[in-house]
């Protein structure tokens, strides 16, 4: 299990106040962080941000996951933290990314919302791998436009 | 007011696993301990000398630091690497006044089991995984805390219980238990201020020792984020674990008087927190400690009562509404706790069903009643009431038939009055017992219908003989509310060809209503008031 590559979705309440730029400041100091920090403990992963609330996909062993997981929880930026999936993977899917980011132009940003509409009849595994696509989809998209 | 010269103990002879100094603001050592001396890696420390002679083999020490740290009276601790060994030792100290520190150095060993992970990379932005202190510091602080009136200087306790944490052992795992307990105390030491000590206690409990703050603000605001960040989910073993917690506080100088009892009456602030919703904070008064002591009072006389013959049933009658004679009596439960006080059913039986002394004592009771019954004319039943903790482990109908087997009550004179509370939990095994119990003969009553979580599904789901009206309703018979609900209960009653039957009628003018209305029976203070089993014969 030791090296065992595990993904984690989870989705949070953001508690940043402010005007945009504030807003953008501290994304940018989030992203900047975990960046560094997920270089070191060898994690890739997005980060998707909305006015209101966090998804985040994790990629990485155990016991990297748990660590960063528990150093994410402790932030007071976020709050009522919703775990969407934990389980092994087969192949890390943000292989490139220490830490990419979706922000809240774009499609991204109403398809995210859809997600938090939608009647939670299954919440865990349907939010979980949608959230996963639709970072996925976005990302690839943006790169190959070179946005 | 000058502050009284504190007169420090010699340390020196003490021995312990860690070294303890008593030094002043400018570094003077007052005490030392022999292993201080060792952890340090120096000549013997000698009081009078000061602290810097003998950490200056050390290249980490920034003097310059150490001297603005002893005098600021914060609490803070330092982590040190000794050349000689390449050990680290934590230094922390506590301001013990005005002018003189504690200091308490440990060696942080390389095997450590709890929460001294230390982060090889410096890659978290400078946050290593946070430590916990240890116990025996916890109390050394304590013992040392001078108290000073004149500064006013604030020392408070938060204690933090894991809730359902057993639960977690028991279906995850013992393993599963331990990384829980490791994850947790990360996350307090995380969010807890740099100069608060936290240290893990005995299970599942964690403390959180804070100094100088203003009180009672700063352990409120605490236990709020603590609370909240515990019960959000943890990463375990491939799995997502939950717990909750509950909090207990006590603060110097505010319901606690002196800084040794902290702890014990954070304790009792804690069981407190408890009593109420997962996620309750509590800070100790000094009421809670009369009240802890109440209750273990009463849990130990509640533990012999059954032994000491202290219970006694009482019967109520309750009379039929057309020809007003008694054709049952309610049997009920009554302690007098030493032969001394009546001890109310409402506050012993929840403990009894806390403690698990439900099963005795509603063994007692069935076994009693049965008994006395057996004695009355043939046509007079007796009503039990049945605690739905009785219904859990399977054994209550053993324990009907045997109780009617040795009293040769027939089992159409027993009833058995249960609550609605009854068929929330576990449905489908509790109705399994009831119908086995009514094809016995006996006959089930709902009781206090329209209290609890009334749903006319419950009704439905079981022949109910007999729905009880509760009293509330027959005491506020003069509002056109209550009237409404009676009225309705009554039409249910004959609806589904229940009986009904009224509780706690004391008027003429509740009987009359009730009679006009339909109803079958009625007990209550105007019958008869509950009377001893010797007295029941003569109102026969």
């Amino acid at each position: 299990m030791k090296n065992d590559l595990y993904q984690l979705i989870y989705l949070s309440h953001s508690e940043i106040c402010g005007n945009d730029s504030t807003i953008r400041e501290e994304i940018e100091q989030i992203l900047a962080i975990s960046r560094q920090n997920n270089r070191a403990a060898n994690i890739t992963g997005a980060l998707m941000f909305n006015r209101n609330c966090f998804a985040q996909v994790l990629e990485g062993t155990h016991h990297q996951i748990q660590q960063t997981f528990e150093r994410i929880q402790c932030d007071p930026r976020h709050s009522n933290v919703a775990i969407l999936d934990f389980d092994l993977t087969p192949a890390r899917r943000f292989s490139e990314w220490f830490m990419a980011y979706v922000g809240e132009n774009s499609d991204t940003r109403q398809a995210f919302e859809q997600i938090q509409k939608t009647p939670a009849f299954d919440p865990h595994q349907l939010m979980g791998e949608r959230i996963y696509d639709l970072l996925h989809t976005h990302l690839h998209a943006a790169e190959n436009y070179n946005l | 007011m000058h502050n009284a010269i504190p007169q420090f103990q010699d340390i020196s002879q003490l021995h312990t696993g860690f070294g303890i100094a008593y030094i002043d603001t400018s570094g003077k050592i007052l005490s030392a301990n022999t292993a201080f001396t060792r952890l340090l890696h120096t000549q013997p420390v000698q009081p009078g000398h000061s602290i810097f002679e003998y950490v200056q083999h050390i290249r980490s020490v920034d003097v310059m630091h150490w001297q603005h740290t002893l005098t600021c009276p914060q609490a803070g601790t330092l982590e040190i690497a000794i050349p000689e060994d390449k050990s680290m030792i934590r230094l922390q100290w506590t301001a013990l006044n005005q002018d003189h520190r504690l200091i308490i150095a440990e060696s942080l060993p390389s095997d450590h089991t709890l929460l001294i992970q230390r982060n090889a990379d410096k890659t978290e932005n400078h946050e290593s995984q946070p430590t916990l202190g240890h116990r025996q510091q916890l109390h050394q602080i304590l013992a040392d805390w001078e108290t000073d009136q004149s500064e006013n200087r604030s020392l408070a306790v938060i204690l933090i219980g894991l809730s359902q944490f057993k639960k977690i052992n028991e279906t995850l795992g013992y393993d599963t238990g331990d990384q829980v307990l490791k994850l947790a105390g990360q996350r307090i030491a995380r969010v807890s201020r740099t100069d608060d000590f936290v240290t893990a206690l005995d299970g599942d409990k964690f403390i959180v020792l804070q100094t100088n703050q203003t009180q009672p603000a700063s352990v409120v605001t605490l236990a709020k984020r603590l609370l909240e960040l515990l019960q959000r989910p943890f990463l375990i073993n491939g799995r997502q674990v939950n717990t909750n917690a509950c909090v207990g506080m006590a603060i110097l100088h505010q319901g606690t008087d002196e800084a040794k009892n902290l702890i014990q009456h954070a304790e009792w602030a804690l069981a407190e927190a408890k009593k109420q919703a997962p996620g309750s904070h509590c800070i100790f008064e000094p009421g809670l400690e009369q009240r802890a002591l109440e209750q273990h009072n009463l849990e130990v006389g509640l533990r012999r009562a059954l032994l000491l013959q202290e219970f006694q049933l009482f019967y109520q009658p309750q009379i039929d509404m057309h020809n007003r004679k008694i054709v049952g009596c309610e049997a009920l439960l009554r302690w007098q706790k030493s032969g001394k006080d009546w001890i109310s059913p409402a506050q012993f039986i929840p403990l009894a069903e806390s403690m698990g002394e439900i099963h005795t004592i509603g063994k007692w009771v069935l076994q009693t009643a049965c008994h006395d019954a057996a004695r009355w004319p043939a046509n007079i039943r007796v009503a039990i009431n049945v605690s739905p903790l009785q219904f859990e482990d399977g054994s209550l109908i053993h324990h009907i038939q045997r109780a009617l087997h040795m009293s040769g009550l027939d089992p159409q004179r027993l009833e058995l009055e249960i609550t609605e509370g009854l068929l929330i939990r576990n449905i489908e095994k509790t109705l399994e017992q009831l119908w086995h119990i009514q094809n016995m003969g006996v006959t089930i009553a709902m009781d206090d219908f329209g209290t609890g979580f009334s749903s006319l599904n419950y009704l439905n789901s079981f022949p109910f003989s007999k729905i009880k009206i509760d009293q509330s309703f027959i005491r506020s018979l003069q509002t056109e509310k209550s009237r409404a609900l009676v009225q309705a209960i009554l039409s249910l009653g004959q609806a589904l060809n229940m009986d009904t039957l009224a509780e706690g009628v004391e008027t003429e003018e509740q009987l009359d209503y009730l009679a006009h209305n339909g109803c079958n029976a009625v007990q209550g203070y105007l019958i008869s008031k509950p009377v001893p089993v010797e007295k029941i014969l003569e109102l026969f």
